[in-house]
């Protein structure tokens, strides 16, 4: 597996993770996330064939648990208290619709 | 000023009247007060929340497990009193609005949460450099890093503001810096402890721990926090032994005890650190002294485990920090008029860069084209380490090495390359892969004056073995009355 990460790998990345990088960052950064992922190659050397990945270390089923109503942990005033911005009871956010701007 | 008392002296005290709770409170609050200021372990002091709970009138006849007993949290648990930043811009203002479980529990049993610990930003960092807020300072010597993530909690009991601390472990992030300031760091197994109000980083690896001055410490505050929660799937229905009274049981010095001690031959012929060495072969002297045997088992794939951790743990961040979105909680840019810029400009103005730096990593590690030849081949190797724990604790009880390749380093001597801070977790990670319990314990100092530490690690629920063979190596090497000298004391 080659780790061929240039700036526009970092350019297709940062919008993924919806996150900005200043154009001036990304050969600096492609540089760095090169060498980690240059460091990760060694994987490749390991023989995984038949080998099932491991996504987390309890690989049964989560118990259920009853099915009963319970208080809830906070109340909705305390949570909303942390938005940066409400209208009412509502998280405010610029428009999304008709705004011709997309998303 | 004489050494503070340890969480087991204070409930001994409260229990027969001689230690009066809220005159004892008052004085951990005075402690943080004269010396928090030279360390930086502290980011918030609730004294109001603690003086209230030190004033509770007791329920019950008997005095509940940690009656009295001050405790520090990490501020990646949430907590109702004081704001729970994780070290974040973007959660700067954050208070949550309930308590995590082990918080909870810890109240319920009468400790005392007298504050919220630095830490590395949402737990990404091996040195404490990267809170967003200030670094914390080695106890030990100022010009060294404390170690991370919860820096704050291992600087704050090795320096005696208080006996015991919660931390959370995602790669070592309670170890390295127990390691790093001298004090004992327990990373129980996966699912032990709810994670219930830990703020996610990586979900399917950390777990909630305890930073105490003494294994009996370490073992009580577990006694309190462990056991299923049906607010976190992920805890389990595993019975909990009495940790405390494995504790007591553990054979006294001069017993001898047949206990085996697994060593990895890899890990020592690795490029530690000279003291280290010495402290780890010191350690293996003490336990075949003690009667055990000393067992080499091979950890095939453990040179890959730091590859295998920063993909899966990156990727997992890119997932669970896509919540900070600027809209429910946590730093806003006002200034967009679209949405999509309002996430972005919230994310990127809010994020320090080492988490940026894991996110865009994780996101990458999780790309279409990518996904199979790197996160999904990470968890293949990810399964085979496991493999190897589970053969070599056919043949041990519990395994002996490094908690770190050597002592703390100096501030900025790691940051200009993440992929040399990275390396500073080589031997804690593989706990975190397998879900694996593991302790970090004192082993003396270095001729500079530094923290030595070794670590060992049990099978799946085996605390109560791991913390008897740590109570029998502390007994022998009688390190708990050390502390670092603090400025005025």
């Amino acid at each position: 597996m080659p780790a061929p990460i240039g700036p526009e790998h970092v350019r297709l990345v940062a919008n993924l993770a919806r996150l900005d990088v200043p154009e001036q960052e990304t050969d600096r950064l492609a540089g760095q996330l090169g060498r980690i992922l240059n460091h990760f190659e060694e994987l490749s050397q390991v023989d995984v064939t038949g080998v099932a990945p491991l996504r987390h270390p309890l690989e049964h089923d989560a118990d259920g648990r009853a099915d009963a109503i319970a208080p809830a942990p906070c109340d909705l005033p305390t949570v909303r208290a942390n938005a940066p911005a409400l209208s009412e009871a509502y998280f405010l956010v610029p428009p999304v619709l008709g705004t011709g701007l997309g998303t | 000023m004489a050494p503070p008392p340890t969480a087991c002296q204070i409930v001994a005290e409260v229990a027969t009247g001689a230690r009066d709770v809220p005159a004892s409170v008052e004085l951990t609050l005075q402690r943080i007060r004269e010396h928090d200021q030279e360390l930086g372990a502290f980011l918030d002091v609730t004294e109001e929340h603690a003086r209230e709970l030190a004033n509770r009138p007791p329920v019950g006849a008997a005095p509940p497990l940690l009656a009295g007993v001050p405790i520090a949290v990490k501020d990646n648990i949430c907590t109702r009193a004081g704001r729970t930043t994780c070290g974040s811009k973007t959660l700067a203002d954050y208070v949550s609005p309930y308590d995590a479980t082990a918080v909870r529990r810890l109240e319920a049993s009468g400790a005392v949460p007298v504050g919220k610990t630095n830490l590395d930003e949402f737990g990404m960092g091996s040195s404490g450099e990267f809170s967003a807020w200030h670094p914390t300072r080695n106890p030990w010597n100022r010009d060294h890093v404390a170690g991370g993530s919860s820096s704050g909690s291992a600087a704050a009991v090795a320096a005696g503001l208080v006996p015991i601390a919660l931390g959370s472990d995602t790669g070592g992030s309670i170890r390295v810096p127990a390691s790093f300031c001298g004090c004992v760091g327990l990373k129980p197994t996966y699912g032990r402890v709810s994670r219930y109000g830990l703020v996610a980083y990586g979900s399917s690896l950390e777990q909630i721990g305890v930073l105490a001055g003494c294994v009996k410490d370490a073992a009580l505050v577990l006694d309190a926090i462990s056991g299923p929660d049906p607010q976190d799937a992920t805890s389990v229905a595993e019975p909990v032994p009495n940790y405390l009274a494995a504790v007591r049981d553990a054979a006294p010095p001069g017993a001898q005890h047949p206990l085996r001690v697994g060593i990895v031959r890899a890990q020592l012929d690795s490029d530690l650190h000279p003291e280290t060495r010495a402290a780890i072969e010191n350690a293996i002297n003490i336990f075949r002294a003690s009667g055990a045997t000393i067992v080499e088992v091979d950890l095939p794939h453990a040179r890959f485990g730091i590859a295998t951790y920063y993909l899966l743990v990156s990727a997992e961040a890119a997932s669970n920090l896509a919540r900070y979105d600027g809209v429910h909680f946590g730093f806003r840019d006002p200034a967009p008029i679209t949405l999509a810029a309002l996430n972005r400009q919230s994310r990127t103005q809010g994020l320090g860069p080492e988490v940026q730096r894991r996110i865009l990593l994780g996101t990458f590690a999780l790309s279409a084209g990518y996904h199979d030849a790197y996160y999904d081949r990470a968890a293949r190797v990810r399964r085979l380490i496991r493999q190897d724990y589970e053969r070599a604790f056919q043949n041990c009880d519990t395994l002996l090495g490094p908690t770190t390749a050597g002592p703390a380093f100096r501030f900025g001597q790691r940051t200009a390359d993440p992929l040399t801070m990275y390396l500073t977790d080589t031997f804690t990670i593989g706990a975190n892969l397998a879900g694996l319990p593991a302790i970090a314990l004192p082993a003396g100092l270095t001729r500079a004056g530094l923290p030595l530490s070794i670590q060992l690690m049990g099978p799946t629920f085996g605390e109560a073995g791991m913390l008897r063979a740590a109570r029998m190596f502390e007994r022998q090497f009688d390190w708990p009355a050390r502390r670092p000298p603090l400025a005025g004391a």
